[in-house]
């Protein structure tokens, strides 16, 4: 409790303020905190920030609304700070202070310091473990009179260009702090947080459904199922490395280029590029090792692992330079591009083309997902906005086609119609409409039903397996690159250089920033 | 003492290692088949089989252990 009249000087009452908001919520709850395996606010801000660089900006607020509890800092802690040296604006809140619940002043000293971020381009991290709203402080009139203004707290202001926004997650986040989460470039959460717009409390006097924070907002739902948290990890420091890894990959704005890191050489040799993939086309393999064999080793970073398994999106490094890998996982549902896949890969290549990461496509994909839940979960409108999002985007595109390339699966992942930088296919591509034994049997359909009704069924197989072969014919990358639809068609062996090389000459002399995200 | 645990839900097809059979992170010991695809399962770390926990035919659930290793 802040003590309002005082006989001692000017000084020792800032030293007494200052003492007093850095204590948090005091020892009880503190210990409380720690107890729920919970680091406080300022130790996560320590973990975060390098030593000594930590500036606050309104560690004397407090509540517009005073209590007899501890209020300092109204349940948040906003500041500057540097993260390997780079400046970042940081929002932590402080679950010691009225359950870290958001009221007036606290989203003030929010709203100050993401528009500080905005205008000056610097990164903005929230470190999020709140209960949400807090009442009565937002009852009645006063909700419709937050202080928040979303030209500036959710986005740059007009004219200036977007900032990476990252959040950690590391308890359970209900309301504002969920809401802020969902327009964040990486949202991290610790195993056993939650994220939800609001929480069981209020769910069960609302619409009378019980349910837990896990069942509500945890990984399964949150990781898995909505894809709102891209990386899940079971501790806060993971949660801390996750944030400043992520950071290493981006600039700090939009009209700078992305940092540079020294090259180094894939895990895997080049040479097992040859066998990772399996010849025969129904064989499931792991996409991931055959990017082990090109990015640079160590530099993978997987953006939303479980949301849309049949595609891999990760930051990655080749060559040192910062790239976004969109490419096929066959082992997650043969590969196929359903309704989470595509929307995960709008919002990662939407991420790419804003922070100027060049991205890389590895196709084996049998097509887009087709049937009664696609339709229903909206594919139509999931391959539209992302094909037009591909055509639009303006950073270096390079689309590898490594086995199968069909239908919109081969556009949405840097088909010709959306203008990649450079196309190439491996030797073993099959390239079409639709995959061969769907085609013949759709466009066959009554020409084999009367050789079976004529000949039995022996002919009628014989017949469509022709068929095939010649449909095959025509899928290999031979034609396609005779028309130039392919730009060549490469030594899986030699991937990696023409990676690098075409990002490089797609950039050519220009400053490497892309016109996405410039305000 | 660990499994190996099927990464998608679907039919196994094959299994590819047997009772006492040495194997390293890496190997396929089953191969499942889901969407129309053939999907190896391999072993995350090596060790000894010490049971088979799925045979051929049998519909198995994502993350269901298929093989115990000793």
């Amino acid at each position: 409790m802040i003590s309002e009249t005082t006989s001692s000087t000017p000084l020792e009452d800032l030293e007494r303020r200052r003492a007093e908001a850095l204590a948090m919520g005091g020892e009880e709850r503190i210990e409380r905190h720690h107890a729920s395996g919970r680091l406080t606010a300022r130790e996560r801000i320590a973990a975060l920030v390098d030593d000594g660089s930590w500036r606050e900006i309104g560690l004397l607020a407090l509540p517009e609304l005073r209590r007899g509890a501890p209020s300092p800092g109204d349940a948040i802690i906003t500041g500057l700070g540097r993260i390997g040296g780079r400046k970042v604006c940081v929002v932590a809140i402080d679950a010691t202070v009225l359950a870290g619940t958001t009221a007036p002043v606290n989203m003030r000293k929010q709203n100050r310091v993401a528009e500080w971020a905005g205008k000056r381009g610097l990164p903005l991290i929230f470190l999020s473990d709140n209960d949400g709203g807090r009442l009565p402080d937002l009852l009645g009139w006063r909700f419709s009179g937050v202080p928040f203004d979303f030209r500036t707290f959710l986005q740059s202001p007009e004219g200036c260009p977007s900032i990476p926004r990252i959040t950690a997650v590391l308890g359970p986040s209900f309301g504002d702090a969920a809401l802020h989460a969902a327009i964040a470039d990486l949202v991290v959460m610790k195993r056993d947080a939650a994220i939800a717009l609001s929480g069981p409390p209020v769910i069960l006097g609302a619409i009378g459904e019980e349910i837990s924070n896990e069942e509500l907002g945890g990984p399964a739902v949150a990781h898995e199922t909505s894809g709102s948290a891209h990386v899940v990890v079971d501790e806060e420091g993971e949660a801390i490395d996750a944030v400043k890894r992520f950071l290493s990959y981006l600039p700090d704005a939009a009209d700078l280029p992305a940092p540079v890191a020294p090259p180094a050489e894939p895990v895997r040799d080049a040479e097992e590029l040859l066998t990772l993939v399996p010849d025969h086309p129904r064989r499931g393999y792991d996409m991931r090792k055959v990017l082990q064999a090109i990015v640079d080793a160590d530099s993978l970073f997987e953006w939303g692992e479980r949301y849309g398994r049949s595609l891999i999106t990760a930051l990655a490094r080749i060559d040192g330079h910062a790239v976004g890998v969109v490419a096929s996982q066959p082992m997650q549902r043969a590969g196929v591009l359903d309704v989470p896949a595509l929307t995960k890969e709008l919002q990662f290549v939407e991420l790419c083309d804003t922070f100027n990461l060049p991205l890389v496509f590895l196709q084996d994909v049998p097509g887009l997902m087709i049937g009664r839940e696609a339709e229903r979960g909206g594919i139509l409108r999931c391959y539209e906005r992302l094909a037009a999002a591909l055509a639009r985007a303006t950073v270096p595109k390079i689309a590898v086609v490594v086995r199968k390339a069909y239908g919109g699966g081969h556009i949405a992942m840097g088909g010709r119609p959306v203008n990649p930088s450079l196309l190439v296919a491996w030797p073993g591509a099959e390239m079409g409409f639709m995959a061969p034994d769907t085609g013949v049997r759709t466009v066959y359909r009554r020409k084999l039903a009367e050789i079976e009704a004529a000949d039995g069924l022996d002919a009628r197989d014989a017949r469509a397996a022709e068929l095939e072969a010649e449909w095959a014919a025509e899928s290999q990358p031979w034609e396609a690159a005779a028309h130039i639809i392919l730009d060549d068609v490469i030594d899986p062996r030699d991937t990696r250089e023409t990676i690098i090389n075409g990002i490089d000459f797609a950039w050519g002399t220009r400053p490497r920033v892309s016109k996405s995200g410039m305000g | 003492m660990s499994t190996v645990d099927a990464h998608i839900t679907g039919t196994v097809w094959t299994v590819e290692v047997s009772v006492g059979d040495e194997i390293d992170e890496g190997d396929t010991v089953a191969i499942i088949e889901s969407m129309k695809m053939e999907m190896p399962v391999e072993a995350e770390e090596g060790g000894i089989v010490a049971e088979i926990l799925c045979a051929s035919g049998q519909p198995v659930e994502e993350g269901q252990p298929l093989v115990r290793l000793a």
